[in-house]
């Protein structure tokens, strides 16, 4: 029972936390609260371990991210297809408010970029632990932050090019 | 605001301020379940399926009248268990419900959907035994299946050409980052199928492929329009051509979507017919061709005629988003809106008779079944003459996960909750599996039927 008071309690820290997180990558709320669900109900199936970690929200993290692929959010489009399941494009959910211009720059990244900008710009990960967490080599998260910052600034003004961005032309040394 | 981490973090902030969360007791109890069915095994899901538990379901389902029925079907008079399972073969919950399972020669393949695990493995439907596994990648998928090869794919690729009756790898064909493979369809010698990128806010055309099916090696390829996906239905094959249908891979991404016609030969494009749709939609159904026309489905909610020699549309009808199920005598048959049958003129578009068949509440299918149009959805199977409309039976059977399957003496129905056989000729149910769960249309092979489940199980009944 102590494990499952604890899982409860976890829950109830991270779920909204989570789901703030996924939303910048899957750029839809359902799809985010979707992933980190599914990702919270693997971790109770281990949490007897998984609560001597030192950071169990990390590895729900990581789960979710890898759920948040793009086949699953191909998955979750399927929706939008099939005109004739009225009810459930009724039923869609309203999404947050977005921050100006934030959200629609973002979807324009793959969501391989999206979420090595919010693992390493929003969690401020170094791009070491970006990589262990995506599993993936420490280049490839330099390449895909480069490319993303290119393409954010382009989107989102020199404001942020000047500001947002400058303290982290040295991503491989950064954190 | 100024920075780029301020902005993440206010827009991260809203979105945890707009999430719903399901609760940690509907987690734990998600988890229960689980960890019940992998504890349990086959012996405890065989002893559930014996002790009733379906027939609990069954009676829950049968108190489901339908609105107005043509022909209300006598209940499950039987409940069927499996003749055997097969554990961790198929996909769970969140994978596509098309692409985890297939039959080809004598075997049921199945791969195990998006997951870490992604495998490959091909069973005898007869006894449920596995004769090959093949780790596939993260994320697997049959993609194809037929001539000696079943084509596995991860979410972006490699295809894998695997020996139907070994497992053995024959062949990898690469694809590019962030390149995904549809379906694909075999016809004689050659894999015909086309790939996406998929990524939001990705607008790389799409790729038709023609592989060799022996060796893998590329025959052709042809890239068509910036900003479109492929929809999910696999290649239609005849004439000498290739019929393959776009869509916007995103909203605005293209100014509309297109048939495209290329020749089987040599990938060049015959020709591409407007859908008319600036919409986005993924269908699984493919254009239905006949008597030197295509009729296809588009996400404005047309039904088009376009002649598969020039692309020209002969005809359209937008009367109501229609699903065709075949053609037969002369006439084009569609569910049109979700609640009604139509059957069209095949080469004017007249509505020569149409017929209520439902409300269109529920996710339908429909399917030609000789001179019968069998119709899912709204928690029945109804049965319809080809020639007239006329309602034949109707079955409430509870909402079904994919198109009927008729088969001999039978129609096979996997519901959200069970498989479910019915007999052909009077609608009557002769029997139903206890609670179980499926996600696809059941297969029909080697005496078997065979249904995957929510937990990735294989199950195979006798018919």
């Amino acid at each position: 029972m102590q494990d499952e008071h604890d899982f409860e309690d976890f829950y109830a820290a991270v779920f909204d936390r989570l789901v703030g997180q996924l939303f910048l990558v899957t750029g839809n709320l359902q799809d985010a609260e979707d992933a980190v669900q599914e990702a919270l109900t693997r971790a109770a199936l281990r949490w007897p371990r998984l609560r001597r970690y030192r950071v169990p929200e990390a590895w729900v993290r990581r789960v979710a991210m890898n759920l948040a692929s793009d086949g699953f959010r191909r998955f979750r489009r399927r929706l939008t297809v099939v005109v004739r399941l009225r009810a459930d494009l009724e039923a869609r959910q309203a999404g947050p408010a977005e921050v100006p211009g934030l959200m629609e720059a973002l979807r324009a990244l793959p969501v391989a970029q999206r979420k090595v900008v919010v693992l390493h710009h929003l969690l401020d990960l170094p791009v070491e632990l970006v990589a262990a967490e995506l599993g993936v080599p420490v280049g490839t998260v330099k390449s895909r932050l480069a490319r993303a910052r290119g393409a954010l600034a382009a989107r989102l003004g020199p404001a942020t090019r000047a500001e947002g961005l400058r303290n982290q032309e040295g991503a491989g040394n950064h954190g | 605001m100024a920075d780029l981490r301020d902005r993440l973090a206010a827009q991260a902030e809203h979105a945890a301020g707009a999430a719903r969360a399901p609760g940690p007791a509907a987690t734990l109890r998600r988890a229960r379940g689980r960890r019940r069915r992998r504890l349990g095994g086959r012996v405890a899901l065989s002893l559930l399926l014996v002790a009733g538990l379906g027939g609990l379901t069954s009676r829950l389902l049968e108190g489901r009248e339908p609105a107005s029925p043509p022909q209300t079907t006598t209940p499950a008079q039987r409940q069927a268990a499996p003749l055997w399972t097969a554990e961790g073969a198929a996909s769970e919950l969140m994978a596509p419900r098309d692409r985890t399972q297939a039959a080809a020669g004598d075997l049921v393949v199945a791969a195990t959907g998006f997951g870490p695990e992604g495998r490959t493995r091909a069973y005898d439907p007869r006894s449920g035994r596995q004769r090959w596994a093949h780790r596939t990648g993260p994320n697997a998928f049959v993609v194809a299946a037929g001539g000696g090869l079943a084509v596995a794919a991860p979410q972006y690729g490699p295809l894998i050409g695997l020996d139907l009756a070994t497992g053995e790898e024959r062949w990898r064909f690469e694809l590019a980052e962030g390149q995904g493979p549809e379906s694909g369809t075999i016809a004689g010698d050659t894999l015909f199928i086309g790939t996406s990128f998929p990524s939001e806010g990705a607008v790389d055309p799409p790729i038709v492929y023609a592989l060799d099916l022996a060796s893998g090696r590329e025959r052709w390829r042809a890239v068509l329009d910036p900003g479109t996906d492929l929809q999910w239905a696999a290649p239609v094959v005849g004439g000498g051509q290739v019929l393959v249908a776009d869509t916007l891979s995103h909203e605005g991404s293209a100014p509309t979507s297109h048939l495209h016609a290329l020749d089987a030969d040599t990938g060049r494009r015959r020709w591409r017919a407007d859908l008319h749709a600036p919409g986005q939609g993924f269908f699984a159904e493919g254009p239905v061709v006949s008597e030197g026309l295509a009729y296809v489905a588009a996400t404005s909610g047309m039904l088009l005629a376009v002649d598969t020699r020039t692309g020209r549309e002969v005809w359209r009808d937008q009367g109501g988003f229609p699903l065709v199920a075949g053609v037969w005598d002369g006439l084009v048959i569609a569910l049109v809106g979700g609640d009604r049958l139509v059957g069209f003129d095949a080469a004017t578009g007249a509505r020569r008779w149409q017929t209520p068949v439902g409300r269109g509440e529920s996710e339908q299918w429909a399917v030609l079944d000789g001179d019968a149009v069998l119709v899912t959805g709204d928690g029945a199977v109804v049965a319809a003459d080809a020639a007239t409309g006329a309602a034949r039976w109707r079955a409430p059977v509870g909402d079904a996960v994919g198109p009927p399957v008729a088969a001999g003496e039978r129609v096979y129905v996997a519901t959200q909750d069970r498989l479910v056989a019915i007999d052909r000729a009077s609608g009557t149910t002769v029997w139903g599996s206890a609670r179980v769960r499926p996600v696809a249309a059941p297969l029909v092979t080697s005496g078997r039927v065979v249904v995957a489940t929510r937990d990735g199980t294989l199950l195979g009944f006798a018919p």
